[in-house]
């Protein structure tokens, strides 16, 4: 898949992973890595500068099995910024898809 | 990439942010480690999965890089390019390579060292036997012929020597060549073991 198509989204996958429930960051690189084929390590910048822009938040949790891990919540703020580029990227994708697939739903 | 490789990989690359930072960043990397081993990867598959240490810690510094990422297929594909280990899986006994090398250090002492030495010895024989056999078949013709014998019985004796001494030769040629080959392959074989594991 195109790199740069991937990079735009890439805030927007984690932050919908994270709706519903907090993951780690192995969770996260997993799947995320295996929809749109990115390297695990890549995800972990992403999920650092989320957190320094207070979008998520960190805690320590410990396991059935090994170390304690990392989870991530979104903050109030990271919900509300999902909401807005989820709506963004509906219309965007809308209007994209009418261009390229002639695609008018 | 051994988990410790990459790390410290990580660590070289990310030199000039703070040292917390690098702390913490690093220890995100050390609990995905631990949790790939936990479900069975190997720390080769772990750090393929990770991608390039250098590329993802300048995404670090700056995020727009975020995501040169390998897709699913192309990993294996560029496994092997930087790691010849990790190609065919054998990765996973790369850890440990006691058992694999004192294989090799026994079965050299107790078999291959007396195998070798009789093989060797048995082409060194035989190559001295078939010189001889030509040395003598010259000689007792030459001694025929000067000695003015005409009886065939020495003639053909001699000749028969000569011939006999030339197909030893003959077999001696493969022979030797097969055991130069077949040495020089045990011997990649052995260090491949002892290198990389069975």
């Amino acid at each position: 898949m195109n790199v740069q198509f991937k990079k735009g989204v890439l805030d927007l996958c984690v932050l919908s992973m994270l709706k519903t429930s907090d993951q780690y960051g192995y969770e996260l690189a997993s799947s995320l890595s295996e929809i749109i084929q990115i390297s695990d390590g890549t995800v972990y910048p992403i999920l650092r500068k989320l957190a320094t822009d207070g979008l998520v938040t960190t805690y320590l949790q410990e396991s059935q099995s090994g170390p304690p891990r990392k989870y991530y919540r979104l903050t109030q703020l990271g919900r509300k910024t999902l909401d807005n580029l989820q709506a963004e990227w509906v219309t965007f994708s809308r209007s994209v898809n009418q261009i390229v697939g002639g695609d008018a739903r | 990439m051994t988990r410790q490789e990459y790390l410290n990989a990580m660590r070289v690359a990310l030199r000039g942010t703070p040292t917390a930072e690098i702390e913490d960043i690093l220890r995100d990397f050390a609990e995905h480690f631990d949790i790939g081993l936990s479900q069975g990867k190997s720390e080769h598959e772990v750090s393929a999965e990770l991608g390039d240490p250098a590329t993802v810690a300048a995404t670090y510094r700056d995020p727009e890089l975020v995501t040169v990422g390998h897709t699913a297929d192309e990993i294996p594909a560029a496994a092997p390019a930087a790691d010849p280990r990790t190609s065919s899986g054998k990765d996973l006994s790369y850890n440990d390579l006691t058992g694999p090398r004192v294989f090799v250090v026994l079965l050299n002492l107790l078999v291959t060292w007396w195998v070798a030495i009789a093989a060797y010895a048995v082409m060194l024989v035989l190559w001295f036997l078939a010189f001889a056999l030509i040395v003598g078949g010259i000689m007792t013709v030459v001694t025929a012929l000067i000695a003015g014998i005409t009886t065939t019985t020495a003639l053909f004796a001699g000749i028969g020597l000569i011939f006999l001494g030339i197909a030893i030769v003959l077999f001696n040629v493969f022979l030797t060549k097969w055991l130069i080959l077949g040495s020089k392959a045990y011997i990649s074989w052995n260090r491949k073991v002892y290198h990389e594991g069975f």
